[in-house]
């Protein structure tokens, strides 16, 4: 038997696919940003919002194991959109997105969301191509989240808190929350907001624009 | 369930890299933070290896644990059960210094 040496990536693959997606949304002059979050967290939501508020265009790709609803909310807004369905894969991987991407008209958008499938383990180990990766996370999904999904929490460029409009009624720790985020990820600021009363989107908005420009 | 693709990948690498050879063995070198689980690629590697050169491959995993340094007071300590606290200052966090790893080492294959 013979040994030969590889030392190679296990996600290589994807990683090149994923540099060649960045060089395609860079010379289209687009910033992607991968949205991560559990399901029901708020990610269509947030897009939905950010869209509104933003004022630049946008584009979208909807991921979601079945269905067209989210894409279907977000082609209301009169925003390009593509839905992803993965038929059952638990994450959004390079190849998906760059078959995605073609049919998706992204000369003139500044932003593309990226809405990955709601889910807290497995797309925080494949890349998209994408510049941030954001975080959402709801208080009704409790304060233990980033002490429970290290992996997700650390990989985040950026946290957005939703659903704040309910901290009144859940018990929820900020302090642990915010303790627990910057264990495992010092850098990354966190969005307190709520989607449903806009309170705390301002922010947000800011940094995104600061993103892009 | 990302373990599939990830299985998937692990098979695509070892075929390239001994193109008509049969694979008899690969050693794959995982962090404790790199969120891939062995029983679960051992699982799917049954499926996705059957009808490849990989076939029956031995799978062989080298852990490696997550070491971290202290944000605060820059102690180097290992991850302890998840605890992500300094045991030096107490401080919450540290920057990761190994335990992402996920990558192959090496694959046997027969003789030419």
């Amino acid at each position: 038997m013979m040994k030969i040496k590889i030392v190679k990536n296990i996600l290589d693959a994807n990683d090149q696919m994923a540099l060649e997606n960045k060089k395609l949304f860079d010379e289209a002059g687009v910033v992607a940003i991968n949205i991560m979050a559990s399901p029901g967290a708020g990610k269509t939501s947030l897009i939905l919002k950010t869209i509104d508020l933003l004022g630049l265009p946008v584009a979208v790709v909807e991921g979601d194991i079945a269905s067209t609803f989210d894409a279907e909310k977000v082609g209301a807004k009169n925003v390009p959109v593509v839905q992803i369905n993965t038929g059952g894969a638990c994450h959004l991987d390079a190849a998906m997105i760059r078959k995605a991407v073609k049919g998706l008209r992204l000369k003139g958008a500044r932003i593309l969301f990226v809405e990955n499938v709601g889910n807290l383990v497995c797309p925080a180990e494949f890349k998209l191509g994408e510049s941030a990766k954001v975080v959402v996370a709801s208080v009704p999904e409790g304060d233990d989240k980033p002490y429970k999904y290290p992996g997700m929490f650390s990989a985040a460029t950026a946290i957005v808190l939703n659903k704040i409009d309910t901290l009144p009624v859940i018990d929820f720790n900020m302090k642990r929350f915010k303790n627990g985020v910057h264990a495992v990820n010092a850098g990354a600021p966190i969005f307190e907001v709520s989607c449903k009363t806009g309170e705390g989107l301002g922010n947000w908005i800011k940094w995104l624009q600061k993103l892009v420009s | 369930m990302h373990e599939l693709a990830i299985t998937q990948n692990i098979v695509d690498i070892a075929l390239k890299s001994a193109p008509e050879r049969q694979v008899q063995g690969i050693t794959i070198v995982l962090g404790e933070l790199s969120g891939i689980v062995e029983d679960s690629v051992r699982f799917c590697f049954e499926v996705v290896a059957a009808d490849t050169a990989a076939k029956g491959a031995a799978l062989t995993f080298h852990k490696v644990p997550a070491h971290l340094r202290c944000t605060k007071c820059a102690f180097e300590f290992k991850l302890d059960n998840g605890d992500w606290a300094c045991p030096q200052c107490g401080n919450l966090g540290g920057e990761v210094l190994q335990g992402r790893e996920c990558y192959i080492e090496s694959i046997d294959v027969e003789d030419e």
